[in-house]
C-alpha cells in the first residue's frame, strides 16, 4: 500500500508577537516549526505501514527551509520525501497549493491513503484537506480521531470523526483522504541514526512545470493583519446578586463566547 | 440577472442548525455592503418542506430544496454534487456556509470543484477601497486577518459558528420555496456512516473551551456540585486551587496553577478563588476571567475581566439557573 | 567560523528539545523528590540514540559530532540535572574510552550494548582517599593467570546503583604511582562486585550516586582497557570528554533557571507592576543570558575542537570551569528574583540551584580546571 502525507513547515504561532503585526505580517527572523498536527500524519503513515507492508511518502510544498520537516520525516523513518518548490507559488492561496499537491500525487502513481493534519497553524484554514480530496475526486473523512480498520485487500477503511457534540464511525473506500486530529496516535521520536542518515538524503523537488501547472491564478488575498483588540481593563461588577448576575450575562454574551 | 447571497442550511436531527441561521446576519450585512437582490437558501434534506416556514420568518427569501434521503448523514461528495449543480444553475455571487466541522469541508471542497477562492472561519467583513473585506481570525485566534477575493467569480466563505447573531423572527413571513430537480444517490460517494454517538464523555482541563473553578471559598466539598452543574449547563470542566486539592476537597488532575494545569480557556469561572500567584500562574492567559470572591481586596480581582464582591455560594446556584435560561433561547 | 548551527545540529536541537519537554519536564521534580532512578526514562533515551551520541554505527551508536551531543546535553539538563548526568556519564565517561582505547572484541562485546543503550555504564575512578588526586587510588589489580583480582572501593559513582558495566580504574602497581594505573571492564554481577552505600546528596537526587564495592573480584585478563599503566592517561583523556558533557549540562540547569526566571518576572507584580520593569530585575537577567550565552560558546568551541580532531583539553577545561561557575551565578541569582518563592520547593529553580553546585566539583574541580588551564598555557 502507498501512504502519502502532506506536511507543512510554519512559522512558530508561540514567536508570533501580535503587537508587532499588521497591518503587513512581519515573518523576518521568526523561528520555523513542523505544523503541529503533522507529526500526527507522519506516525499514522508509519503505524499502517508497519501493520499492512507498503511504503510512507512524504509531500511538503514550501520554500528551500521546508527541507527541514521533510528530514524530520525521514529521520522518522519514511521510504521517500518530495518538495514542491517554485518561486511562481509564492504568495498563493490554498487552491493554488492543493492543486499542487494533487498532481504532485497523481505524478508519482496516485496513493491508497492520503494523510493531511486538520488544519495548518498560521493559516488555520482547514482547506488543504477537503481541496486536495477534491482535486483527486476522491472521498474525504476529516477530524480522524481514530482509524479503526484499513484493509488493502477490500480497499476499505473505517475511521471514528471527532465532530462538535460526538464521534461518528464512517467507512469509505480506498483511496481516500484523512485529515487528522492531535493525539490520534503517540508519534515517534525520530531516532539519532536516522536523524543523522536523513540529513544527506537527496530530496527531488518539483517545480511548477513538473507538475504540468500552467499560469497561477490567485482568487483571494490578505488585505491586512492586526492584533485582536486589546483584553478590556478589568472592571467591578456592582450591585445585588440578581443586579450583577444579569449585568455578567450580558457582557459575556456580547461577547459571543457562547 | 438577480443578485443572489447563498446561505447553505445544515440540518442536524431534524432541526436547522443554529448556525445556519446565524449565517443570515453576515448575508445581511454583506447585502447592506455590497448591494444583493436576495438573501436565498439552499436546503439539503430528507424533506425540506419541514424547514420552510421557519427559514422564511428568520428572513430568507428564497429556498431553493432538494430532496433525496441520501442528506440524511452528511457525506461531502454528496452534499458537494449537489451544491456545485445547484451553483451552477442559480450563479449566486456569495456563498455563505457555516463553518462548523462538516461545513469547513464542504465549502473549500465546493470551492476546489468550482475552481473559485474560498475564505474560512469568518467573523466580521467591512467595506473599505470599493471592496469586501471579510474578517478571520488567524494564528490560533492570535492575529485578525482582512482577506479580499481578487476576481467576480463566486466567493465562497465559511462562518464562524456564534459569530453572528440569529437575526429576528418574524412569525408568518413567506418566500419563494422552490425544489429542485437535483439528482443524488449512494452510488455517488463511497462514504457510510456506520454509528453517530452524541458527546458524553469529559473534557480536559487543556481542551476545554469554559473552565469553571473553586477555592476555599466554596466552604466544603459538597458545594463543589454545584461548579459541576455549571460546567454542564455550559459544556466545560471543573478546576480547582491547589488549597483545595490538598485539603483532598477534589483530586489532583483539577488543580490549576503553578503545579498544576496551565489552561487557557475562552471564560475562567474562579469562585471563592483568592488569586495567589501560584495559581494566577496556571490561568492568567484566559480570554475572560470571572471572579467571585467575598473579599473585595482578593488578588484575584486584579487580573479579572469582571469582578464580584459576593459569596460564590449564593452567586453560583443563581447565575447557573440564569444562564441555562439564557442558552436555550 | 560559523555561530550558527547546520541542518543536522538544528535537527538534534529539535528532537532533543521536544523530548525533553514531552518526556523529561514532567517527571523532573518528582525524580528529585524521590530520587529514584529514572529507568524507564533512560530506556526510552537508549532506544533514540542518545546514551551513545557521539560513537561509531558500527558499535551501535548514533555517529553525530560532540556538538550534537552537547546540544542533546544542554537540552535535557535543562529539564532535568540527574537526567542529563546519567546520558553524560554514560557517553563521555564510559563509551568515549571504549571507542578510544578498546580492541575490537572488547567494543563488539562492551561498548556496543552501553552505545544503543541496552546497557548502562558507569565510571568508577574517584575512591575515599582519591579525589582531585586521582594517581592516588588504593584499589588493586593484581594478575593471577589469565585473571585479575580487583580489591578496594570507589565512591560518588554515578550510575552506579544501575550500572550494568563499569570502567574501575586500579593500581597494577603502587611503586610506579599514577604509572601503575590501569583501567579494566567489569560486569554487575560479578561475584565480590557489588554496591554499597548510596549517597543522599544536595542534588542531582536520581542519579544513582553510589559506592563500588570490589572484595577479591576475578575478571579476565582480556577486561583490561589497553595496557598496564595507561590506567592514568585514559582517565584523562576520558575527563577531557567528559567535561564538555558537564558543561553542557552546566549551560542547561542555569538556561532552565534562566527562563523560569523571565517568566516569573514577567507575571510577579509589585509596587503596581511586573518587577521586570525594575531595571535591578533587568540587569540581572540582562548578566544571566549573557552569561550564558558565553558558557554555551565556549562549550561549542571545545565539542568543535575535539570533532575536528585537534587538541582539546584548555579549552575543555575552560568551558567547565566557566560554565559550572555561570550555573551556580545564574541559579543563584534565579532564587532571588523569584524571592520568598525561589525558596520553596513549589517553584523549580531551588532545584536548579541544588544541581548546579555539582557541576563545580564533579569530574575535576574547577581548581583541578584552572590547574589544568595553566599548565597548558604556561608550557
Amino acid at each position: 500500500m502507498r501512504f502519502v502525507g502532506l506536511i507543512k513547515q510554519i512559522y512558530d504561532p508561540a514567536e508570533i508577537k501580535p503587537s508587532t503585526q499588521g497591518p503587513d505580517l512581519k515573518l523576518d527572523g521568526v523561528p520555523k516549526i513542523l505544523n503541529p498536527f503533522d507529526e500526527f500524519v507522519i506516525e499514522e503513515c508509519l503505524q499502517w505501514k508497519e501493520k499492512l507492508g507498503g511504503e510512507v511518502v512524504i509531500i511538503t510544498m514550501g520554500d528551500d527551509n521546508a527541507q527541514e520537516v521533510l528530514r524530520t520525516a525521514l529521520a522518522m523513518g519514511v521510504d521517500q520525501v518530495y518538495h514542491i518548490m517554485d518561486l511562481a507559488f509564492k504568495g498563493c492561496d490554498t487552491l493554488v497549493t492543493a492543486e499542487a499537491l494533487a498532481r504532485a500525487i497523481e505524478k508519482i502513481g496516485g496513493a491508497d491513503l492520503i494523510v493531511a493534519g486538520k488544519l495548518a497553524l498560521g493559516g488555520d484554514t482547514a482547506h488543504i484537506g477537503p481541496q486536495v480530496a477534491a482535486f483527486l475526486d476522491i472521498p474525504l473523512i476529516s477530524y480522524v480521531s481514530k482509524v479503526k480498520e484499513l484493509s488493502d485487500s477490500d480497499k476499505k477503511i473505517v475511521a471514528e470523526r471527532l465532530l462538535e457534540g460526538g464521534k461518528e464511525i464512517v467507512s469509505a473506500s480506498l483511496p481516500c483522504l484523512i485529515t487528522v486530529v492531535k493525539d490520534i496516535n503517540k508519534p515517534r521520536y525520530p531516532s539519532l541514526i536516522g536523524l543523522r542518515k536523513a540529513a544527506k538524503v537527496p530530496i527531488p523537488v518539483f517545480s511548477k512545470a513538473d507538475l504540468g501547472m500552467g499560469d497561477i491564478v490567485i482568487n483571494e488575498a490578505m488585505v491586512k493583519v492586526s492584533p485582536p483588540p486589546p483584553r478590556q481593563a478589568g472592571e467591578i461588577l456592582t450591585g445585588s446578586t440578581e443586579e450583577t448576575i444579569s449585568k455578567l450575562i450580558e457582557n459575556l454574551f456580547s461577547q459571543k463566547v457562547f | 440577472m438577480a443578485k443572489e447571497i447563498l446561505c447553505f442550511i445544515e440540518i442536524d436531527e431534524n432541526q436547522i442548525k443554529k448556525s445556519s441561521l446565524e449565517i443570515f446576519s453576515l448575508a445581511r450585512k454583506v447585502k447592506e455592503l455590497d448591494g444583493a437582490d436576495a438573501i436565498s437558501c439552499a436546503l439539503f434534506a430528507e424533506e425540506p418542506e419541514r424547514y420552510k416556514d421557519e427559514l422564511f420568518s428568520y428572513g430568507y427569501d428564497k429556498i431553493y430544496a432538494v430532496r433525496s434521503a441520501s442528506f440524511k448523514n452528511y457525506r461531502t461528495q454528496i452534499f458537494s454534487k449537489a451544491l456545485v449543480e445547484l451553483l451552477k444553475n442559480i450563479n449566486p455571487a456569495y456563498l455563505l456556509i457555516p463553518g462548523t466541522g462538516n461545513g469547513r469541508d464542504l465549502a473549500p471542497y465546493v470551492g476546489a470543484k468550482l475552481k473559485t477562492g474560498v475564505i474560512a472561519d469568518v467573523i466580521d467583513v467591512e467595506k473599505a477601497d470599493g471592496t469586501l473585506q471579510f474578517v478571520r481570525p488567524c494564528y490560533a485566534g492570535n492575529l485578525l486577518y482582512w482577506g479580499k477575493f481578487l476576481s467576480e467569480a463566486l466567493k465562497i466563505v465559511s462562518v464562524r459558528p456564534k459569530a453572528f447573531p440569529v437575526p429576528e423572527k418574524t412569525e408568518g413571513r413567506q418566500g419563494e420555496f422552490t425544489m429542485l430537480n437535483i439528482e443524488v444517490k449512494e452510488e455517488d460517494t463511497s462514504v457510510r456512516v456506520l454509528e453517530v454517538l452524541k458527546e458524553t464523555g469529559k473534557i480536559s482541563l487543556q481542551d476545554a473551551d469554559f473552565i469553571i473553578s473553586g477555592g476555599r471559598g466554596m466552604g466544603n466539598p459538597e458545594n463543589f456540585k454545584l461548579l459541576h452543574d455549571l460546567a454542564g449547563a455550559l459544556g466545560g470542566a471543573v478546576g480547582a486551587s491547589r488549597a483545595v486539592v490538598d485539603a483532598g476537597w477534589i483530586s489532583y488532575d483539577h488543580q490549576v496553577g503553578q503545579t498544576g494545569k496551565t489552561v487557557k480557556p475562552k471564560i475562567y469561572f474562579a469562585f471563592g478563588i483568592s488569586g495567589a500567584i501560584q495559581h494566577l500562574a496556571g490561568m492568567r492567559t484566559s480570554d475572560i476571567i470571572v471572579a467571585v470572591n467575598k473579599d473585595p481586596e482578593a488578588p484575584i480581582f486584579k487580573v479579572s475581566t469582571y469582578g464580584i464582591v459576593d459569596d460564590a455560594l449564593t452567586f453560583l446556584p443563581k447565575f447557573t439557573e440564569e444562564i441555562k435560561k439564557r442558552l436555550v433561547k | 567560523m560559523d555561530f550558527l548551527l547546520n541542518e543536522e545540529e538544528r535537527m538534534m536541537q529539535e528532537m532533543a528539545k521536544n523530548f525533553a519537554e514531552k518526556e523529561v519536564k514532567p517527571v523532573a521534580a518528582k525524580l528529585d523528590e524521590t530520587g529514584e532512578f529514572p529507568v524507564e526514562l533512560v530506556k526510552k533515551m537508549g532506544e533514540l540514540g542518545l546514551m551513545g551520541v557521539n560513537i561509531p554505527e558500527e558499535y551501535g551508536g548514533a555517529a553525530l559530532s560532540y556538538v550534537c551531543y552537547a546540544i542533546a546535553i544542554e537540552e535535557i539538563a535543562r529539564y532535568c540535572g540527574s537526567t542529563s548526568v546519567i546520558m553524560s556519564v554514560n557517553n563521555s565517561l564510559v563509551c568515549a574510552p571504549l571507542v578510544k582505547f578498546g580492541t575490537e572484541d572488547q567494543k563488539r562485546e562492551f561498548l556496543t550494548p552501553l552505545a544503543s543503550g541496552k546497557k548502562l555504564g558507569c565510571f568508577g575512578l574517584t575512591e575515599p582517599n582519591a579525589g582531585s588526586d586521582a594517581g592516588g587510588i588504593q584499589t588493586t589489580a593484581v594478575k593471577d593467570g589469565d585473571q585479575y583480582i580487583l580489591n578496594g572501593s570507589k565512591i560518588f559513582i554515578t550510575n552506579a546503583t544501575h550500572a550494568d558495566t563499569a570502567l574501575i580504574f586500579a593500581s597494577t602497581d603502587r611503586s610506579l604511582k599514577h604509572k601503575g594505573i590501569s583501567c579494566f571492564i567489569v560486569e554487575k554481577g560479578t561475584p565480590g562486585f557489588s554496591v554499597g552505600k548510596v549517597e543522599h546528596k544536595l542534588g542531582i537526587n536520581a542519579s544513582g550516586t553510589a559506592e563500588l564495592v570490589l572484595q577479591d573480584v576475578r575478571i579476565p585478563a582480556s577486561n583490561l582497557l589497553g595496557k598496564e599503566g595507561e590506567g592514568f592517561k585514559i582517565a584523562m583523556y576520558t575527563l577531557d570528554c567528559g567535561r564538555i558533557g558537564i558543561a553542557a549540562q552546566a549551560v542547561g540547569i542555569a538556561r532552565g533557571a534562566y527562563e523560569e526566571a523571565l517568566k516569573f518576572a514577567k507575571e510577579r507584580v509589585q509596587f503596581g507592576k511586573a518587577i521586570a520593569e525594575f531595571q535591578a530585575i533587568q540587569w540581572m537577567l540582562a548578566d544571566m543570558a549573557t552569561e550564558i550565552d558565553a558558557a554555551r560558546l565556549l562549550t561549542r568551541r571545545a565539542a568543535f575542537l575535539k570533532d575536528a580532531g585537534q587538541p582539546f583539553t584548555k579549552e575543555s577545561a575552560m568551558s567547565k570551569v566557566y560554565s559550572s561557575e555561570v550555573a551556580m551565578r545564574v541559579t543563584t541569582k534565579a532564587i532571588q528574583i523569584h524571592g520568598g518563592y525561589g525558596y520553596s520547593k513549589e517553584y523549580p529553580v531551588e532545584r536548579f540551584f541544588r544541581d548546579a553546585k555539582i557541576t563545580e566539583i564533579y569530574e575535576g574541580t574547577s581548581e583541578i580546571q584552572r590547574l589544568v588551564i595553566a599548565s597548558n598555557i604556561l608550557r
